[in-house]
């Protein structure tokens, strides 16, 4: 699969540099989605910025449009997603690429919460429940604790989606407090990961624990 | 120099423009208006009820020395939720609009609040964008941001020089700092404060620190002018240095239990004493 470097001050993917004039998706191994209006959480798309570098951005209907399998896919805040979004991104994990989609509906009220819930139930079979406020009981440790790829700890971002592993292909690889708000899992050839806490703001305020967890999933994938 | 105060210290009960009598009564010459601490100015309040307000003030022969508002303790510009930032940038630009029909050019903000759950560097990234999308509307109505040092109260820009820096990566002449000497505490020194920033200060708070007290319940770390830590000779020395000649205004944090209206006057004079230089 090749390994992707790791760079002093940033993360280098390949193709997260300038593409070339001819087709400049050819070069894209990664890819991080802009969803527009559908992305809940701005701010977190631009700490993948930051790290991974605005030539690898692209909105949802381009990505749509190309279909192009890049290896590395990141949704940053995700809200909701279209059928033809899903579709596309499903193709990728057919194609054994790897999928990460974070939640950005943390701040949602019930009723938007419930399509965010349905559509991740519907498209990636993903089972959440309501957004917890991590700090409103005596919380002390501002950190979510990942097990995958590494062990690293990481600020949690106050609002938590919790998932469930239901099936024994389904792995929990974060814990807030005891909490499971990360999720790993095998889907057709390619690898899902969920995230319930946000790292894009870790990542934007220059978290190094966020920068090498990310830089060691994009290197074993 | 010009002294004025804030009219969230005209006491409960009061009217404005009984307020406003006893501002003037005590030596005066500007009162600061609070949005959202006082009755008649809140978020709800209408363009021709803040134009009755500046008529009232000008009435009482006084002038708004500038707009001021404590709702950002609660709605942060550097709050993590989406929303929450979308109305702190909505009450500083009511700010701004009052600012304008009330005849001045300066508002103060609480820019961050840096918690337990909230990290110092996310609330730096968020204020400073919020000061980048809100610079653009000062530049365009020639009324000033004034940031607020507070110091170890929201535990963001502590020190002079970090202001400086963020000041910088602002870059706006209209995005400065509104000085408050007494938010300090024993961090630092007001006369430093003044002497780094010099042209960039919107406006001066004015409050005496007990340095040594610290926050300890609900004991006050505040006390009344010439009663405190502050070097005042120092301070009215560094704002000469560099030139300021605004508003002075008093936020006493320390009140009076009783003869609530005296501490107008008291303050006033001490006020005075400080302009003139008979320290």
């Amino acid at each position: 699969m090749g390994s992707l470097a790791l760079t002093a001050g940033g993360l280098c993917l390949p193709g997260a540099g300038a593409p070339s004039i001819e087709d400049p998706w050819e070069e894209r191994e990664c890819v991080v989605l802009d969803l527009g209006a559908e992305c809940a959480l701005r701010e977190s798309l631009h700490g993948y910025f930051t790290v991974v570098g605005e030539s690898s951005v692209c909105s949802a209907g381009e990505f749509v449009e190309r279909r192009h399998h890049p290896r590395f896919v990141i949704v940053p805040g995700a809200g909701v997603m279209d059928e033809l979004t899903a579709s596309a991104l499903l193709e990728c994990l057919d194609a054994g690429g790897t999928v990460v989609v974070e939640s950005g509906a943390g701040f949602w009220a019930s009723r938007e919460f419930g399509e965010h819930q349905r559509m991740l139930k519907r498209f990636f079979d993903l089972t959440v429940t309501a957004p917890l406020d991590l700090w409103s009981e005596n919380r002390s440790v501002p950190y979510v604790e990942y097990s995958w790829p590494c062990e690293v700890m990481i600020r949690d971002f106050g609002r938590a989606v919790p998932v469930r592993a239901k099936k024994e292909s389904e792995e929990v690889i974060g814990l807030a407090g005891g909490l499971p708000v990360a999720l790993r899992k095998r889907v057709d050839n390619g690898s899902l990961i969920f995230l319930g806490s946000p790292l894009g703001p870790a990542l934007r305020a220059g978290d190094s624990e966020a920068r090498a967890w990310l830089a060691t999933v994009s290197s074993v994938i | 120099m010009k002294k004025s105060i804030g009219d969230n210290m005209i006491p409960k009960g009061w009217t404005f423009e009984q307020g406003l009598e006893l501002v003037k009564k005590a030596g005066y010459e500007g009162i600061e208006l609070w949005l959202g601490d006082v009755p008649w100015f809140q978020m709800n309040t209408s363009d021709a009820q803040v134009t009755e307000l500046r008529r009232k003030v000008e009435n009482a022969g006084l002038l708004v020395s500038n707009v001021s508002t404590g709702l950002h303790w609660e709605t942060p510009l550097s709050a993590r939720d989406p929303k929450v930032r979308a109305q702190a940038i909505r009450i500083v630009e009511r700010e701004i609009e009052t600012a304008q029909l009330l005849g001045c050019d300066a508002v103060l903000v609480v820019a961050g609040l840096v918690t337990e759950e909230v990290p110092y560097n996310e609330v730096y990234l968020r204020c400073l964008e919020a000061m980048h999308q809100l610079a653009p509307a000062a530049e365009k109505t020639h009324v000033k941001i004034g940031c607020e040092n507070c110091n170890s109260e929201h535990r963001f820009l502590i020190s002079p020089r970090e202001f400086w820096t963020f000041l910088n990566e602002v870059n706006s002449p209209y995005v400065g700092l509104h000085f408050d000497v007494g938010n300090i505490h024993d961090t630092g020194f007001a006369e430093q404060w003044i002497e780094i920033h010099g042209a960039r200060i919107t406006r001066v708070h004015l409050k005496d620190p007990l340095k040594k007290r610290g926050r300890c319940g609900d004991q006050p770390v505040y006390t009344n002018l010439f009663l405190g830590d502050n070097n005042w000779p120092a301070i009215r020395a560094a704002l000469k240095k560099v030139g300021y000649d605004g508003w002075l205004i008093a936020e006493m944090e320390a009140r009076y239990k009783f003869a609530l209206d005296q501490q107008f006057y008291d303050t006033a004079v001490a006020m005075q004493r400080l302009i003139d230089g008979k320290l």
